[in-house]
């Protein structure tokens, strides 16, 4: 909830054409209310007749529009992302924190710690305790020598051999 | 592995945009780190491609180091040293990388291995920053290559007397252990060796690694060294039996060139010249474990290839953050930084616990199965390999007091503390160093 606020707090300053007053008079800048256009009308006068000569032009309503600098750029420290423009450093952080903390270390992590029995080590470990547990039942010696009983085994007579070489 | 390659693709398609290429391999880090709910030795399969345990354990950590390449690189994108020239060839040499080490056959495996010759010069020579790169340059190129040529000879004779490359179906191997045989085991090793590397073969490694700009030294320290130690996981499958007669050649090499090179690192005034030949002592004993061929070597030398990759790259990144602020990458000059720099001190300190295997990082786990796997084949070599341990402590101890502890330089007078981005980059080397002991059964792959 902190987060959304100070996020969007954030966004509506660097973004300030996001919630300008629209076509209002007045707009919000730092707080504080400007007049953002002035309309000033102008006057027309008849020629003063003990004047001198000044010819003041006939003055149509005009619009000066004055507009005041809304938004003061404020001297600003960059994250490290980006050194020229505030909204493309603080966009890039908060993507770069999303998907590389929030994401990939502790939603990641999370996963990787509670991954059921992975690569079958616990299944691996059970099938060798029951295995111990049912060598103890038969007598049979807990991790035997040979890995098929001696009895199975039909080795070739000396004759069949012959020449073949044996390589141990 | 396809949904990599065309994420890769389409990201090259928007190198004219930084910010993106940042999120956009963060999220591929995310998309491979998902896949590791993995129950079968051979997944992704397709299109001439696989990844098993081995090969998954290595693709996440190239994306991962190459995200990291792009953040710790905010110096190119200030300066616009060519941005989008630069974001191309880092995107090339992850895709080159990917297929390295999803490739089933063994001829595309070499094909890979060698194109990501090209990308690394082209990254040395174009960002780098002292004229001694070009040297530098053309002593990687060439050592990879003479020593790889070989390589490619034997695994055409391989296709000639098997019938085919896929690496499932070589398993007979060569049977025999003199002769052709024995010619054929060196062919094929030598290109590894020189890869990893091995101590007598070892030269490109301290010039490549200095010359080259951060991004090029985190993927060399942090990829391209295991390469070697994955091909020749794979390559030694196929030659067991001449293996057996010749392991006391890399595991002398290994463990003594280890030592000495140690002793080298003591000497050491460049920052990055110390991380360069401290990857040569742990390399030198992942060869040795890996050479061993026991189920013990095989784990230990992916934890600590998993280990080293993290923990060397993190200290590259760490060395050139001192250099982006004092010009310089010397001992002499740079010392002192607890005073000026005191929250680096942290990332600092962890990445050196890290380099000397200390608990609780990766590294202790892995370095203690292949001290297990080595003293298992001979008792004698206790001795050396605990000079090696003991000497990686100390030329670590000494990088670290001698930048970190005393007086700072005179000509100093302030640098920032540390940028957020320059945080990120040190939080994602240290955290899964030091956390993923706690699962190591994801690290280790009894294949």
């Amino acid at each position: 909830m902190a987060a959304l606020a100070r996020l969007s707090k954030t966004a509506f300053r660097l973004n300030n054409g996001v919630l300008k007053a629209g076509n209002g008079a007045l707009v919000a800048s730092n707080g504080v209310l400007v007049p953002r256009a002035v309309r000033v009308v102008g006057i027309s006068t008849s020629k003063k007749n003990k004047d001198t000569v000044t010819v003041t032009d006939a003055v149509v309503e005009q619009l000066k529009v004055k507009t005041e600098e809304t938004t003061v750029t404020k001297n600003w420290i960059s994250w490290g992302f980006s050194y020229d423009s505030e909204v493309e450093d603080n966009t890039v952080m908060h993507l770069t924190f999303f998907f590389g903390v929030t994401l990939c270390m502790v939603t990641i992590g999370f996963v990787w710690a509670y991954l059921p029995d992975f690569r079958m080590i616990d299944w691996a470990q059970r099938e060798g305790y029951l295995e111990l547990r049912r060598r103890e039942a038969e007598g049979l010696p807990l991790i035997d020598p040979n890995l098929i009983s001696i009895e199975k085994i039909e080795l070739p007579l000396d004759e069949e051999l012959g020449d073949t070489e044996i390589i141990i | 592995m396809l949904k990599f390659l065309v994420f890769n693709l389409v990201l090259m398609g928007f190198v004219s945009n930084w910010s993106l290429i940042q999120v956009g391999l963060s999220m591929m880090c995310f998309m491979g780190l998902l896949m590791m709910n993995h129950d079968f030795c051979s997944f992704c399969l397709g299109y001439m491609m696989s990844v098993d345990y081995l090969s998954y354990i290595l693709i996440v950590l190239s994306v991962w180091i190459v995200m990291l390449m792009v953040f710790s690189s905010t110096v190119v994108k200030k300066m616009g040293n060519f941005c989008v020239g630069f974001l191309s060839v880092n995107l090339i040499l992850l895709m080159v990388l990917v297929l390295t080490f999803s490739s089933v056959n063994y001829l595309m495996f070499y094909i890979s291995f060698e194109s990501s010759l090209v990308p690394m010069l082209v990254l040395i020579l174009g960002w780098g920053y002292q004229p001694e790169r070009i040297q530098a340059g053309i002593y990687m190129l060439f050592y990879t290559l003479f020593a790889s040529l070989p390589l490619l000879v034997s695994l055409l004779s391989l296709y000639k007397s098997e019938g085919s490359l896929n690496m499932g179906l070589l398993l007979s191997g060569v049977i025999g252990y003199q002769g052709t045989s024995l010619l054929w085991y060196f062919c094929s090793v030598l290109a590894f060796m020189v890869k990893l590397p091995l101590f007598m073969f070892h030269l490109w490694l301290p010039k490549a690694h200095v010359e080259a700009p951060v991004a090029g030294s985190m993927v060399l320290a942090g990829v391209l060294l295991k390469l070697g130690g994955y091909g020749l996981i794979r390559i030694l499958g196929v030659f067991s039996e001449v293996n057996k007669m010749f392991c006391w050649v890399w595991v002398s090499l290994g463990i003594l060139g280890g030592v000495i090179v140690s002793l080298m690192c003591l000497r050491q005034v460049d920052m990055k010249s110390l991380i360069a030949y401290s990857s040569v002592a742990h390399m030198g004993l992942v060869l040795s474990g890996l050479v061993v061929m026991g189920g013990w070597g095989l784990n230990g030398a992916v934890v600590v290839m998993v280990g080293h990759g993290l923990c060397s790259s993190g200290l590259f990144c760490l060395a050139n953050m001192v250099y982006e602020r004092l010009g310089s990458r010397s001992l002499m000059i740079s010392k002192g930084l607890l005073n000026v720099m005191p929250n680096m001190g942290l990332w600092w300190f962890l990445l050196v616990a890290g380099n000397m295997a200390a608990p609780p990082t990766l590294n202790l786990m892995g370095e203690i199965s292949l001290i297990i796997s080595v003293v298992s084949w001979s008792k004698l070599i206790m001795f050396s390999v605990g000079m090696l341990s003991f000497f990686s402590a100390c030329y670590t101890l000494y990088m670290y007091s001698l930048s970190q502890h005393g007086l700072f330089l005179n000509a100093l007078f302030s640098c920032c503390s540390g940028k957020v981005v320059e945080y990120f980059v040190l939080l994602m080397h240290s955290v899964p160093l030091n956390i993923m002991i706690v699962k190591g059964s994801l690290i280790l792959c009894d294949l």
